[in-house]
């Protein structure tokens, strides 16, 4: 029997075949999906924030982009991943509410898929699949098999990366 | 103040608090609706993130949410969420329509009604709140999001978790029997300034 594993807020999780996995309702917040072509198994992080170094309380690891991000490619390679044979696919970042200005909350989901890219960027592992920023909630669902990241959002056409 | 310590006497001064700011708000409403409405006993609760979206129904429950920040002495937001067919229900009432005049993919006319009802009910509730602290508290203009709760919710869960792992939330709500409307209005604030909050009233 297959499984659908959830990640919730500020965590990541792994996953193998035969199994699938999912974090629900993405809004400012990134969901970013680690896998490689030669193994059946793979990653997702659910991050809420761009950087651990900007706030004190950054005990919460997977709650960052930069601290998640790391900790993910750690978990994967004990796993048997390696870090050059990795790919990443994205998805979020929105503006849930039109708030005037250039205020924090306005472009907190700009920032976090900011942190996301350079974080990225810095192992050299390539970004094939994105979809984020707009203003609407992203539902992501991972498949180990096909390497696919589904995105569901509320009044639209599913959109597969 | 760290939320796993949180005394009863302040437990019930919160509760106390989403009493008297839901009691205005509910009184604000049922002026607008004409008609009667109940009000739950507020809770408090201090919650994992993940925990707040099952509040409003489940993290992939379509919702309507509107948005009001205050500022001044205390630093927060309030939110006042609907499940999608309470908030047809509510616009058909404001709006003379039947209810399947109201379409699913709600227009500019339909969430500005949202946005108004809910800035009335909002602006009551901060109000009532900083007359009963005393505290200064200024409301911005509202605005809406119509999305799946964990997305809407993200917004007030990201300014907390700058700040925290966990949030302290008020939880009101609204029912009119009539027409089925039953609402939930959040109020989520910092650490401080709950702590401003309690100290302006000399609880400990």
């Amino acid at each position: 029997m297959s499984e659908l594993i959830k990640v919730g807020i500020a965590d990541f999780k792994l996953c193998d075949v035969p199994d699938q996995i999912t974090t629900i309702g993405l809004g400012s917040c990134v969901g970013v999906a680690l896998y490689s072509q030669t193994s059946t198994k793979c990653g997702l992080l659910h991050i809420m924030l761009p950087s651990s170094k900007e706030i004190s309380n950054n005990s919460k690891r997977a709650k960052f982009a930069d601290t998640g991000i790391e900790d993910m490619i750690e978990a994967l390679e004990k796993e048997g991943l390696r870090k050059e044979q990795m790919y990443a696919k994205i998805a979020g970042g929105a503006a849930m509410f039109a708030f005037g200005g250039n205020s924090m909350m306005s472009s907190i989901g700009e920032r976090n898929v900011m942190a996301v890219k350079d974080k990225l960027a810095s192992y050299d592992i390539p970004i094939v699949g994105e979809d984020t920023g707009a203003n609407y909630g992203r539902t992501i669902v991972f498949d180990p098999i096909t390497k696919d990241l589904i995105v569901r959002a509320t009044g639209k056409v599913e959109i597969v990366l | 103040m760290s939320y796993d310590q949180l005394t009863n006497t302040r437990m019930d001064f919160l509760k106390e608090l989403g009493n008297v700011g839901a009691g205005n708000a509910t009184t604000a409403l049922s002026v607008l609706l004409n008609s009667r409405l109940e009000m739950e006993i507020p809770i408090v609760k201090v919650l994992e993130f993940d925990e707040i979206a099952d509040m409003v129904g489940g993290a992939d429950t379509v919702v309507t949410a509107v948005l009001t920040r205050f500022s001044g002495d205390v630093n927060g937001m309030t939110l006042f969420i609907l499940e999608m067919d309470e908030a047809k229900n509510l616009i058909s009432v404001m709006l003379g329509k039947r209810k399947d005049e109201v379409p699913d993919d709600l227009q500019h006319m339909e969430r500005s009604v949202l946005k108004e009802v809910g800035n009335i009910l909002m602006s009551s509730y901060i109000g009532s709140i900083g007359t009963l602290t005393g505290l200064d508290l200024k409301t911005n203009p509202p605005e809406i999001s119509v999305d799946m709760a964990a997305a809407v919710l993200s917004q007030p869960i990201i300014v907390l978790g700058q700040i925290a792992d966990k949030a302290l939330i008020i939880d009101s709500k609204f029912i009119d029997n009539n027409r089925c409307i039953n609402g939930v209005l959040l109020f989520v604030a910092d650490e401080e300034s709950f702590e401003q909050i309690f100290s302006s009233l000399g609880i400990r």
